[in-house]
């Protein structure tokens, strides 16, 4: 039996953090019907595991941690995407930073809807740990102190991260540029 | 510091995590390589164009479902 604070809490959080938690979902598995089930899934979870928690700020991180899962869960399931790059693998940052620059194109520097198009599509590079660090730290904007305990990380592996997706992302926006270019 | 350096550092510089000697040795490097600096400022226009993006929403639908599961409803 599921006590009533638990619920309530729940019910709080899909009101305020529902949306973010989808969006979590959604980047790191670049598909809506995945990044629902997960959602739905990470939800179900936290309320089959009524013990230990106390309240909110501790429901809310583990709800963000177990929807990340369920979203790397639901990829593997279907794996419908090609191996991905490891997390681990090693950065070659010059190699990556040799790329033009996707701004170099004022034109297209302008394009504001453009280029965040081009943003989604190039986040297919990524690994989902680096698309999970890159939604919660740019695109919701929460400290890095923040995007840790969400995935459950230490603050230096989130750094770590985020610098690979960045360089990784400049680098697809702007060979993309440099191929229209021509 | 060399650009190799450099480029493996940027992001704990730009996330205040460089202490303040690795700081002075960052700047001094992008002050003078126009092709570091120019990363570092792409890095940041990037940051500023994930602000613009759209926040996602959970589909009604789904949200639906969930209030069901926390209310303890049949489906």
């Amino acid at each position: 039996m599921v006590d009533a604070p638990l619920r309530d809490a729940l019910a709080h959080l899909l009101r305020d953090e529902g949306d973010r938690l989808f969006g979590l979902a959604l980047r790191v598995t670049r598909d809506p019907d995945l990044a629902r089930d997960a959602v739905q899934s990470a939800f179900a979870a936290a309320l089959a595991s009524a013990d230990g928690f106390r309240g909110d700020a501790a429901l809310s991180t583990w709800l963000y941690r177990i929807t990340y899962n369920k979203a790397v869960d639901a990829l593997r399931a279907r794996a419908r995407e090609v191996p991905l790059p490891e997390d681990d693998e090693p950065l070659d940052a010059p190699g990556l930073a040799h790329a033009p620059s996707p701004w170099a194109d004022p034109e297209r520097a302008l394009d504001g809807r453009r280029l965040r198009a081009e943003l989604e599509a190039a986040l297919i590079e990524l690994t989902p740990l680096q698309r999970a660090v890159f939604d919660l730290r740019e695109v919701e904007g929460l400290p890095t102190s923040e995007v840790a305990t969400r995935l459950g990380l230490g603050e230096g592996a989130v750094r770590a991260q985020l610098h690979r997706a960045r360089l990784r992302l400049r680098a697809r926006l702007g060979s993309r540029s440099a191929k229209e270019e021509r | 510091m060399n650009c190799e350096e450099l480029l493996t550092r940027l992001t704990d510089y730009s996330e205040g995590a460089a202490d303040a000697d690795l700081c002075a040795a960052i700047e001094r490097h992008l002050r003078e390589c126009t092709n570091c600096e120019g990363v570092r400022a792409d890095l940041e226009r990037l940051s500023r164009l994930c602000r613009t993006c759209d926040p996602p929403r959970l589909p009604d639908d789904a949200r639906a479902d969930i209030e069901r599961l926390l209310r303890g409803d049949p489906r």
